[in-house]
C-alpha cells in the first residue's frame, strides 16, 4: 500500500488527525487523539511511518507513567509501543494502519491503564530473549 | 464523548466490583452441600430431634443473593433457619440446647461448634460460618411464618424469612424478565446460569461501602436488613447499574416511614416489626445513616469525571477496599480480553474507543518487547 493511500485512509477514519508527508523518506507522520474507553484520557499519539519499516508509535500526551519505578511492559526502550510481531505474520505494509496499528494502539493503551492501576499486564504478549539488544529485538522479529 | 458512555463504563466497572464482592458459585454450592448435610444429621431417623421434624433452609443475604465477602479474611456468613415442624411446647433455651446437643453428637461438627446468644455457629475455618437459628412454625400466621427465640432466650419472636425472600424477589420480577429476554437474544448466559440483578449488585455495593466506612465503629453501621429493605423498595427495575444505584441512594430516604414522629423501617412482610428499633433509642444513628448515604452518593459522582483507570482505582479503593478494587479492575480487564480473543472487539473511528457494537474489528496481534 502506498504512503498516500495510507494517508487517505488515516484521514478518512480520523478526520480530526493531522498528517505530514516525508517525501525524501517515502513516509508520513500521523498525529491524532485516541480515547480507548469513555473514562480514559484523550491520548495524543504520533505514528512515524516509512514504507517498508515498522510503524513507530509513541504517546506524546499525557506522558506515559512508570509504576513505582517499574518499566512499562511491551515497549521498545520505554519509548515506542510494541504492538505486533512480524514473526507471526501479523502485519505487513499491505495493511491499513488505521485498521491495524491504531486499533492495537488503543488496545495497548487500555492494558497500559490497567497495568498502571494494578501492576498487572492482562493483554498477553511475548518477550524478547534476555540478552538481545533493542535494535536486535526489532530486527530479529522479522 | 457523552456522559452516557461514561456512565455505561462506570456501570461495567461496578458490575465487576459486585462480582468480586459476591460469593463465588463454587463457594455457594459448597455451602449448600454442607448445610444440607447438617440438615440430614439433625433429621436422622431415631435421633434426638427426628420427631420434631427439623428442616434447614437459608435466610438472609445468602438466600437473597446479596452476600458480600468480608473486608478482612474470606469467611462469609451463611444464615440458616432450623425450623422444627412438630415442636412440642418447650421453652426457648431448651429448644436451642437440643439443637446444640444433636450437633455436638457429631464429631466433626463438635470441633467447629460455637455457641451464640440465640443460635449455634458451625465455623468452617477460612471458608464461611453457618449460623443455625432454631425456629418453630407460627401456626397462627401460617404461610411460612416462624417463631424464633429472642436474644435473651425469653420469648418467641415473629419472623418470616421465606416471606421476606419472596418479597425481595418480587421487587425484581420485571428486570428478571427483561434480562432473560436479553440473554436469550444474545445467547450469552453467564457460565453459572445465575443472572444477578442491578438491585442485588447495588445492595452488595452499599453493604461493602458500609463495611469499609464503619470498619472501626461497627456499632454505628447501618444494619444490612435496613439497607436491603430500603434499597429494594426504592428500586424501579432500572437495568443500568450506575443509574440504578443513584436512583436507589436517592430513593432510600423516601422509603423511611414515620411512626409517632419517629423514623422507622418496617418489615414489608410484618408491619409490626420495625427493623430500625435502634433509631428510637439512639436517634443519632438515623442521622449517621442519612449522612452515610449522602457520602456514598457524592463519592460515586466524584468518580465519574475521573480519567484513566489509575485515577478511578485511586478513588474507588478507599470506598470499597484496595485489594477488592484491584481485583475488580482485573476482572474488568479480563472481560475485555475475552471479547478480544473471541473476535467481538471493535474500535470506533474518530475516537479510537473500544467496544463491541460497531467499528473496525480488531485483528489478532501479539504485544512484544520488554
Amino acid at each position: 500500500m502506498t504512503v498516500p493511500a495510507q494517508a487517505s485512509c488515516l484521514k478518512q477514519s480520523f478526520p480530526e488527525s493531522t498528517i505530514k508527508y516525508n517525501r525524501t523518506h517515502n513516509g508520513l507522520t500521523w498525529k491524532g487523539r485516541l480515547r480507548p474507553t469513555a473514562m480514559s484520557p484523550s491520548y495524543l499519539v504520533r505514528i512515524l511511518y516509512v514504507l517498508g519499516e515498522r510503524p513507530n508509535v509513541t504517546v506524546i500526551d499525557p506522558p506515559l507513567e512508570n509504576r513505582n519505578g517499574e518499566c512499562i511492559p511491551h515497549m521498545f526502550g520505554q519509548k515506542r509501543l510494541c504492538l505486533f510481531r512480524y514473526k507471526h505474520d501479523e502485519w505487513d505494509s499491505s495493511m491499513r494502519i488505521d485498521r491495524t496499528i491504531i486499533p492495537w494502539t488503543c488496545l495497548w493503551l487500555f492494558y497500559y491503564e490497567i497495568w498502571l492501576a494494578t501492576g498487572e499486564w492482562r493483554g498477553g504478549g511475548e518477550h524478547p530473549e534476555m540478552n538481545d539488544s533493542e535494535q536486535k529485538t526489532e530486527q530479529d522479529d522479522k | 464523548m457523552s456522559d452516557l458512555m461514561q456512565e455505561k463504563q462506570f456501570s461495567e466497572i461496578l458490575e465487576n466490583l459486585s462480582d468480586e464482592l459476591d460469593v463465588t458459585p463454587s463457594q455457594y454450592e459448597d455451602a449448600e452441600r454442607k448445610y444440607k448435610a447438617v440438615g440430614e444429621w439433625l433429621a436422622t431417623p431415631g435421633s434426638l430431634l427426628a420427631d420434631f421434624r427439623p428442616e434447614i433452609y437459608p435466610q438472609g443475604s445468602i438466600k437473597l443473593g446479596t452476600a458480600v465477602k468480608p473486608v478482612e479474611g474470606n469467611e462469609f456468613d451463611v444464615d440458616l433457619v432450623c425450623e422444627m415442624k412438630a415442636l412440642p411446647l418447650l421453652d426457648q433455651k431448651t429448644v436451642k440446647d437440643l439443637v446444640g446437643v444433636r450437633l455436638s453428637n457429631n464429631e466433626n461438627y463438635r470441633k467447629m461448634l460455637q455457641e451464640k446468644k440465640r443460635c449455634w455457629r458451625l465455623d468452617y475455618a477460612g471458608q464461611f460460618h453457618m449460623d443455625i437459628l432454631p425456629a418453630r412454625p407460627d401456626l397462627h400466621k401460617g404461610n411460612g411464618c416462624v417463631l424464633v427465640p429472642d436474644r435473651d432466650l425469653k420469648e418467641w419472636k415473629e419472623s418470616n424469612p421465606k416471606g421476606y425472600a419472596s418479597w425481595f424477589e418480587d421487587r425484581m420480577v420485571v428486570i428478571r424478565a427483561k434480562m432473560a429476554r436479553m440473554y436469550a437474544e444474545i445467547e450469552d448466559l453467564p457460565d453459572n446460569g445465575r443472572l444477578r440483578t442491578p438491585l442485588q449488585r447495588a445492595v452488595q455495593i452499599l453493604k461493602r461501602y458500609r463495611d469499609v466506612v464503619f470498619k472501626n465503629k461497627q456499632d454505628n453501621a447501618p444494619l444490612s436488613i435496613i439497607i436491603t429493605t430500603l434499597a429494594a423498595k426504592a428500586y424501579t427495575n432500572e437495568a443500568d447499574l450506575f443509574i440504578a444505584l443513584m436512583e436507589i441512594i436517592q430513593g432510600m430516604p423516601r422509603q423511611i416511614q414515620y411512626i409517632n414522629g419517629q423514623p422507622a423501617v418496617l418489615n414489608p412482610t410484618n408491619p409490626a416489626e420495625n427493623f430500625a428499633e435502634k433509631w428510637i433509642s439512639n436517634p443519632e444513628l438515623y442521622e449517621i445513616f442519612r449522612q452515610w448515604l449522602g457520602a456514598l452518593r457524592r463519592d460515586l459522582l466524584s468518580v465519574l469525571p475521573r480519567r484513566g483507570m489509575a485515577a478511578i482505582t485511586e478513588d474507588l479503593s478507599p470506598m470499597f477496599g484496595e485489594h477488592t478494587v484491584s481485583k475488580a479492575v482485573l476482572r474488568y480487564a479480563d472481560n475485555m480480553e475475552l471479547r478480544r480473543s473471541t473476535g467481538l472487539l471493535r474500535m470506533t473511528s474518530g475516537s479510537g474507543t473500544l467496544g463491541t457494537m460497531a467499528g473496525t474489528p480488531l485483528r489478532k496481534n501479539t504485544f512484544f518487547g520488554d
